[in-house]
């Protein structure tokens, strides 16, 4: 699954510390594209809605820094 | 204050204007609702702030109503926000001041260090008298109440 | 303008407004009242009002402001006075939430040693704190009694040198309580606390003691000790705390009139934290927050009729809670505290000498909130190093989703439980439990007893 995150919401370091934690549980990598971090996330089975947990995980660490 | 808002079966989605509610002010917000829904922002092409909100729980379970009502309490964190954003800014000075001059006062090792002699205490205190005088100083007339300010132009209408 | 406005936090209760400073004075307004404050309509009898709480700040109250947040923050300096010591890990039961993963009572090797207990004593009075209150807890700790008898004889003799005000508290089980150990215990003025989770059946499901029951040894004990210090007039209580799992949720009722046939004052309705053997049973033993709140309002609100019947009995939390909104002084509750106890208002020592920042990061199961060893390091290099300091800023309530909250200058944040519930100690505050859980407690005090007895 793609999922594309805006750089000017979403903060570098963020995302960066939230692909560490999730690697633990499935394959993930992302790449910055036009202003974008675009991000390749696998399905897990235990996990259906894995890419909005991402997305949610990710704004909770931007909103705190 | 429709317009800013599509339900698209489970989905909603606001469109925030940004010079009316800055970043931070959206973060905090959508901060709250983390635990019951999945939150992604994104931006127009009127560079407007886009949030979608959709519930973790099945769509089944989620009417109409239930949707419009999850939108409309959106809004109102937003403004629960803003106004926190703003009087939290209005209000930097006096609790920087009260923080330092509680800590001073309480802190046994500036009080009884011997190094710290009281030319160096006098000129604490004075820096601090300083901005214990501005708190008082209202160079934006915050404090002109509502009707003193606007009251002449609205009997002028 | 010879005013002008502090900071504050509001909330709506019940058709009125409860608002807040950030040395937490509070005030009650109306619809009317609260409009006027946000429009800076401020006179006469509402300036009044505000200005007695500092909501509005003057020439003449700035100084009380000061002096009220001074109070407030008055423990930073104090230095660590809450010393946890786990004489042992064995223990003789076997409770489904044991947050401390206790050993098999045969395993000696988990015994604290004399020289380790010896170690920890002088440890703990490098403190900068007046005040020393020496825990000990396990485990069951009167299964190294020898230790317990050590250190309160050594640690009296250091005091009467250092002079501190010194106070000794014993967590026990009671299984292997007797009458040598109660006189000792009751003459060298140690406090007495048991666990008591409520009638035979719920306390006995929840607490396996071998094939017997460990509510008939609590209850005969705890009436031994009363009988004891009423002989000698002392004016020590025994307490008990109950801790709440999935079986006790049905029981609100039955648990408070198990205190109150035990002539306990005080109830202290704990939600279990997802520690220990919980974490690892919490389906089964487990709530959540709604749950937990639901028995919790109506435990208390029984409570409340049995006050009216001239029944005394407290529950702790209200308790603190109250004395945290109406009083200037803090009760130093370390779980409701910004920045919370960890290291520089407790500290814990394990067994082995090892040093962790409170009970709860002990129990983890891991080294992540182990500052040092009682062996190699100084009270002051433990309480300065990195990881102390990173722990303490992770729990201060400012910088988190806290700061918006009417219930900011009352309570505090747990690095530990964020840790244990998230996996990372900057945690996700209106996602746990806890804050779920204190949110609705400190809406109903509000209501209760601020909003509702004024009208």
């Amino acid at each position: 699954m793609v999922i594309s995150l805006k750089e000017k919401f979403y903060s570098k370091e963020a995302v960066m510390k939230s692909i560490e934690d999730f690697k633990a549980v499935t394959p993930i990598k992302c790449v910055s594209e036009d202003g974008s971090f675009i991000i390749h996330i696998s399905k897990v089975e235990d996990v259906p809605n894995i890419e909005e947990e991402f997305v949610n995980y990710v704004l909770a660490l931007t909103q705190t820094e | 204050m429709e317009k800013n808002i599509t339900i698209t079966g489970n989905c909603v989605q606001i469109s925030i204007n940004p010079k009316l509610y800055p970043i931070e002010v959206i973060y905090s917000a959508s901060y709250v609702f983390l635990d019951k829904y999945y939150i992604l922002l994104d931006e127009d092409h009127k560079k407007n702030v886009l949030v979608h909100i959709k519930p973790k729980k099945n769509k089944s379970e989620i009417s109409e109503d239930e949707m419009e009502a999850l939108a409309g309490d959106f809004l109102n964190e937003l403004i629960n926000y803003a106004d926190y954003n703003v009087r939290a800014k209005q209000t930097q000075k006096i609790r920087e001041m009260l923080i330092q001059r509680s800590i001073i006062t309480n802190d046994p090792e500036i009080l009884k260090n011997d190094e710290l002699n009281d030319e160096e205490f006098n000129h604490i205190l004075d820096k601090l008298d300083e901005d214990y005088d501005e708190f008082l100083d209202d160079p934006k007339e915050i404090a002109i109440p509502w009707e003193e300010k606007y009251g002449n132009k609205t009997k002028d209408k | 303008m010879d005013y002008t406005i502090n900071n504050y936090r509001a909330k709506k209760i019940d058709g009125k407004y409860f608002v807040t400073t950030d040395h937490g004075s509070f005030c009650v307004l109306d619809d009317d009242e609260f409009r006027k404050l946000k429009q800076n309509n401020i006179k006469d009898d509402l300036r009044r009002k505000l200005e007695e709480r500092e909501i509005v700040l003057t020439n003449n109250n700035i100084s009380e402001a000061i002096r009220l947040q001074k109070n407030r923050d008055n423990f930073l300096f104090r230095g660590t006075s809450l010393h946890i010591i786990v004489t042992t890990l064995r223990c003789n039961m076997n409770c489904i939430y044991c947050h401390a993963s206790s050993k098999n009572e045969n395993e000696s090797k988990y015994d604290m040693d004399l020289d380790t207990a010896k170690k920890t004593v002088d440890f703990i009075f490098q403190t900068t704190s007046d005040n020393i209150t020496i825990e000990f807890q396990g485990g069951e700790p009167l299964l190294n009694w020898n230790i317990i008898k050590y250190i309160t004889k050594y640690a009296k003799e250091k005091n009467k040198i250092l002079k501190k005000r010194l106070n000794l508290t014993l967590v026990t089980n009671f299984t292997t309580m007797d009458r040598e150990k109660m006189q000792f215990i009751i003459n060298e003025g140690i406090c007495v606390c048991t666990s008591l989770d409520g009638p035979k059946e719920l306390h006995d499901q929840n607490r396996k003691y071998k094939s017997e029951s460990n509510y008939e040894s609590v209850i005969y004990w705890i009436r031994e000790f009363k009988k004891e210090y009423e002989k000698i007039d002392s004016r020590n209580e025994i307490n008990a705390l109950v801790t709440i799992t999935k079986a006790s949720l049905k029981f609100p009722r039955e648990i408070v009139d198990e205190y109150v046939k035990n002539k306990l004052k005080i109830i202290h309705l704990r939600f279990l934290n997802n520690l220990g053997y919980a974490h690892k049973l919490w389906n089964e033993i487990g709530y959540t927050s709604d749950q937990f709140i639901t028995f919790w309002k109506e435990a208390v609100e029984y409570i409340s009729d049995l006050n009216k019947n001239g029944i005394k009995i407290e529950e702790r939390m209200v308790q603190i809670m109250i004395q945290k909104i109406s009083s200037e002084f803090d009760p130093n509750f370390l779980d409701l505290r910004s920045p919370c106890g960890a290291a520089i208002g407790q500290l814990t020592y394990n067994y082995d000498g090892n040093i962790y920042t409170c009970d709860e990061g002990r129990m983890i199961g891991e080294d992540l909130f182990k500052l040092g060893n009682v062996k190699t390091d100084t009270y002051k290099d433990i309480v300065t190093c990195d990881k102390a300091c990173a722990v303490i800023n992770a729990s201060l309530n400012d910088q988190y989703y806290c700061d918006n909250c009417v219930y900011k200058p009352y309570c505090g944040v747990c690095p530990v439980c964020n840790y244990a519930e998230q996996g990372n100690i900057i945690g996700k505050i209106c996602q746990t439990e806890r804050c779920k859980i204190y949110f609705e407690q400190f809406n109903w005090l509000v209501k209760e007893k601020y909003i509702n007895s004024r009208t």
